[in-house]
Parts: C-alpha cells; sequence; structure tokens
C-alpha cells in the first residue's frame, strides 16, 4: 500500500486521545506516560546486574519489568503507531529533517543530543508531555501545568537558535 | 475558519456554561451515609474480617507493605504495636484515607475495632480488618506467649516472631524486658510516568 | 459503578497490564494518525507554522477534563483513587524548559519519539537512545540534584484549590482559553497558506 493517506484532523486526534487518556483514567487510576519506561527499564537492569542507584531502586516497580504498567502501555504506543504507519502507508525507513536534508548525519546528532536532554528533563520534571502535561493537565495539576507552558516555552526559545536545522 | 470548527468552538463554549452550571459536584459519597434497615441487617450479621495475631505480625515482619495500622486505645496505653497511628473512632474517620488502603485495627479486645470497622465498610472502605481479640491477643501470641500453647512444629517460628518484636516465651520465675525494635513501613508506592 | 476499576481490585492486575497494553496501542495509534509521529509536523508547531501539537493536546486534556468531570458529578468515579502526581515547582518549571529545549533540538518529545520509530524514522531511533542516556545521566547525579529535585514542594497541587477557585469555574475558564488558542492557531496556520 502506497499511497500515503491523509492525517487525520488535529482536532479529532484530540478528542480520541482525550478518550483514550480518559479510559487510563478509568481502568488503570492512573493517566498515560512514556519516559518513565526509560527509568524503569535502567531500574530493572541495574538490579540484575547487581548495580545499584538510589535514585533507580526507589523508582522501581515491585515485580518483573513485564508487569510494569508503563513498560507494557509504552510497547502498545510502539505497536498502535507502528499499525497506524501501516495502514496509512507511511511506514518508511528514513531519516527526517527539514526542507533541506543534505546532512543526515547531523540530524542523527541533534536527535540524539536533544533526546538526551528529554531524557534528563523528564526525570527532573517527574513526567514528560504525556505524563505530566497531558494527564497532569487534565487532572488539574498545578505543577503539570506549569510543565506544560515551561516545556512550551523553552522549546519556542531554542527554536530562534535553531531554526536553520528546520528550514 | 470553516463553519465545522465555529460549530465546534460553540460546543465547547455552550458544554463549558453546562459545567459552570453543575457547578461544584456533590462531595464523593455524603458524610453521614445512612443504611436501609435489610442494609444494616444484612452488614451487622455479615462475619466481620478479622486476622490473628500471629498473621498480623507476619504481615507486618515482612516490612514490605504500605498500610495502615490503627491503635484505638485511650491515650495511657504504654505498649503500642510498632508502626501504630493512635486515634479515635472519630479521629481517623476525619483522615478520609483513600477508600482502597489496607487497616488494620485493634482496641484493647475487639468491640471498639469491630465498631470502627462498620463505620468504615458503610463509608466503602474494603480492605479493612480488626485484630482477633486486639491488643491482649498481641501481648498472649506475640510478646509474651506461653510456650505451652504453642505447638511444637510451631516452636521455631514463634520464637523467631517474638524475638523479631523484643518479646520472649513467658518463663516461670523470668520477666525479662521487653526491647524495643525499629520496624519499616513501606510508604505508598507511586508508579511513576 | 466503581471507578477506577483496578484501585478498587476489580479487575486483577493482571487484566490490568493486558488492558493497559491496548491503552498504549490506541494512544499511539491516535498519535500517528494525527501526524505527530512526524518530526517536521511536531516542529512546525514551534516555527508558528503547523499547530497541530497545540490543539491536539489542549483538545485532548480538555476531552479527559470534563470526561473526569461529568464522571465525578454522576459519582461514577472515586477521584480519590486516582494517582496525581504531587507538583514540585522549581524541578517541573526547569525540566519543562529543558525538555522544550530538547523537543526543539531533536523534533520529538518523549511519547512521539516511540510512534516516530513505530513508522521507521531512524531519527527518532537515535532519539530514544538518547532518552536512555539522559535518564541514565539523571540516575547517575542524583545525589548532587536531589535537594533541587525535592524543592518547592506543594502540599496542595490542585489547581482549584491553588487558586481559591470551584473546579468548575476553572473547568469553564480552561475551555474558554482553548477556544481562544484554537482560533488564534487557525489564524496563524491561515497567515502561512
Amino acid at each position: 500500500m502506497n499511497i500515503r493517506k491523509a492525517y487525520i484532523n488535529p482536532y479529532l486526534a484530540g478528542v480520541l486521545l482525550g478518550l483514550v487518556l480518559l479510559s487510563s483514567f478509568v481502568i488503570a487510576g492512573r493517566g498515560i506516560g512514556a519516559s518513565g519506561a526509560t527509568s524503569q527499564a535502567l531500574a530493572h537492569a541495574y538490579e540484575s546486574l547487581g548495580l545499584s542507584n538510589t535514585y533507580l531502586q526507589q523508582q522501581k516497580s515491585d515485580g518483573s519489568i513485564w508487569q510494569t504498567w508503563i513498560i507494557v502501555e509504552v510497547i502498545g504506543m510502539f505497536l498502535g503507531g507502528w499499525l497506524s504507519a501501516k495502514l496509512g502507508g507511511r511506514y518508511k525507513k528514513e531519516v527526517v529533517c527539514g526542507e533541506n536534508c543534505s546532512n543526515k548525519q547531523r540530524r542523527i546528532l541533534f536527535a540524539l543530543a536533544g533526546g538526551i536532554l528529554m531524557g534528563f528533563a523528564a526525570r527532573l520534571a517527574r513526567g514528560c508531555t504525556s505524563g505530566q502535561a497531558l494527564t497532569g493537565g487534565a487532572l488539574l495539576s498545578a505543577g503539570s501545568w506549569l510543565f506544560m507552558i515551561a516545556v512550551f516555552a523553552g522549546a519556542y526559545l531554542t527554536i530562534l537558535v535553531v531554526k536553520r536545522e528546520w528550514s | 475558519m470553516s463553519n465545522g470548527l465555529k460549530l465546534m468552538a460553540v460546543s465547547l463554549f455552550l458544554l463549558g456554561l453546562v459545567v459552570l452550571y453543575i457547578g461544584e459536584a456533590p462531595s464523593q459519597g455524603s458524610s453521614d451515609p445512612a443504611l436501609s434497615f435489610d442494609e444494616y441487617d444484612e452488614l451487622v450479621s455479615a462475619p466481620v474480617p478479622m486476622i490473628s495475631a500471629v498473621e498480623l505480625a507476619e504481615y507486618l515482619m515482612q516490612q514490605e507493605h504500605h498500610y495502615n495500622l490503627v491503635d484505638l486505645r485511650g491515650m495511657d496505653a504504654i505498649y503500642r504495636i510498632p508502626t501504630s497511628e493512635t486515634h479515635s473512632l472519630g479521629s481517623f474517620l476525619d483522615r478520609k484515607i483513600p477508600v482502597n488502603e489496607t487497616i488494620f485495627l485493634y482496641s484493647e479486645t475487639d468491640a471498639q475495632a469491630v465498631q470502627l470497622y462498620l463505620l468504615l465498610n458503610i463509608r466503602g472502605y474494603f480492605k479493612v480488618k480488626v485484630l482477633a481479640g486486639g491488643a491482649r491477643a498481641w501481648t498472649d501470641q506475640i510478646l509474651r506467649p506461653n510456650p505451652a500453647d504453642i505447638e511444637k512444629s510451631q516452636l521455631v517460628h514463634r520464637q523467631k516472631l517474638t524475638g523479631f518484636f523484643g518479646g520472649a516465651f513467658d518463663q516461670p520465675g523470668s520477666r525479662p524486658e521487653l526491647r524495643e525494635i525499629i520496624l519499616e513501613k513501606q510508604h505508598k508506592k507511586h508508579e511513576g510516568c | 459503578m466503581n471507578l477506577p476499576l483496578y484501585p478498587y481490585e476489580i479487575i486483577s492486575s493482571s487484566l490490568n497490564l493486558l488492558l493497559g497494553l491496548a491503552i498504549g496501542v490506541g494512544f499511539g495509534f491516535v498519535l500517528e494518525s494525527g501526524g505527530l509521529g512526524d518530526a517536521r509536523k511536531l516542529v512546525g508547531q514551534f516555527l508558528l507554522k503547523d499547530m497541530a501539537v497545540f490543539k491536539v493536546m489542549f483538545t485532548a486534556i480538555i476531552t479527559a477534563m470534563l470526561g473526569l468531570f461529568f464522571l465525578s458529578w454522576g459519582g461514577w468515579i472515586n477521584l480519590q483513587l486516582l494517582q496525581v502526581s504531587d507538583s514540585y515547582l522549581a524541578p517541573q518549571l526547569v525540566g519543562g524548559l529543558i525538555l522544550g529545549a530538547g523537543f526543539a533540538i531533536a523534533g520529538y518529545c518523549p511519547g512521539t519519539t516511540v510512534v516516530g520509530m513505530a513508522s521507521g524514522k531512524i531519527d527518532a531511533l537515535y532519539c530514544f537512545v538518547g532518552l536512555f542516556i539522559g535518564s541514565w545521566l539523571f540516575s547517575v547525579s542524583f545525589t548532587w540534584i536531589a535537594s533541587f529535585y525535592r524543592s518547592t514542594h506543594l502540599s496542595e497541587s490542585h489547581l482549584p484549590d491553588v487558586l481559591s477557585i470551584q473546579t468548575s469555574t476553572l473547568v469553564f475558564l480552561l475551555i474558554l482559553v482553548a477556544v481562544a488558542g484554537f482560533a488564534l492557531s487557525e489564524k496563524l496556520e491561515s497567515r502561512h497558506e
């Protein structure tokens, strides 16, 4: 299937996403998340390797890694994303960059660097856009709204500096 | 802006007005939940979930759980089970902890604990247990048990429990002091996001 | 109706995990369908070209928020049993700024990284590796950051209480903000066409 189907209307996507989030509250008694999977994976890996780390030990879920909700949920995210991409004819092994995709290596370096910043920041803020902004936002948590505003502020400020990467 | 979007904006605004009209949602359950005669009948004739002193000691000793251990005796009790909180019926209800938390209640005997169990039950708490025999049972079975009352096969295990809580088997003539112990209770585990 | 299901122990932890998988599938599917698995679209938000990120996020928050409000109003859900992360203002502010910076640089946020990877994007894969590295860096530097991490804790993090207004009032205000935001977004996007 090579026909690239169009994305759905963002407002519709938002409503559907909101319903997914609501079902998470209603079923599991918690919201969705993404970044937490990294600390859980690290925490369980550390334990099996016999390494110790205060933060990871404190964060580690009880039970095995496969009994950890956020790990299972993120695996689901991967599956869902894959399914949607395949059905939409949008699955493609490629490096995505701005209009001018001349330097792929630079793009990958930036992706890695950005990831490192986000990985650190998400642990500091106790969540990311999924966990803190969406979940905390819907639950009207003060810190989460502050976090969300800060994310947009940080992104808009940074884009002034890295604009050229995307043009 | 297209018509679809205008429609969405208007519907959203109207929903907002509905929310404003509803105002403060009624609080979760009323502060004085009343039961019908049948419900009350059913409640008092059903058996009260109990936990024996030995079972409680085993549970506490694991130091792996989050729970609420409530001591309902007055201010003058000398010994309190480690990690317990002292409350009156009213003060514990006022804490309004989440209804799915594990709660163990004990008083001098069972009486007060069973009362609080009933009050908690009608407020939706579903993980409440009463220490069978109350504080007296704890003293008799854990702190200073009579080895003659214990089955031979259980002696080693009971010795371990008693020792852990700072007590000793009751021996004729000796009156050993109660040791102070440190018991850890887990905080409520919060799975990250 | 006793919601949420898992805290009320209406479903087992295994079923909860299975449903968690389903929820994840829904999450990933919707994100990708909305185009949020593509870095170009995501960054378009910060170039003020494509406001999809804002539209999706805000609509989702409003939808879930309204859902919770009405479920609570009908007495179907016990909000106290929902897991809420406490607010720590300073780390959340600083973390947000840094995450925003990373977002602009990488072109993904943690959730969309997974979805990007799932649609074959190699840059998303590297970003994902970066997430692990960043997370690991945090863990190993924890001793130095711990006091900052635990600072500025709000004992009351529920926004209506913080602002001393009713929940319904805040929900209404947020709806107004959403509608205004959407109108502005449409304007910004049409300017680019």
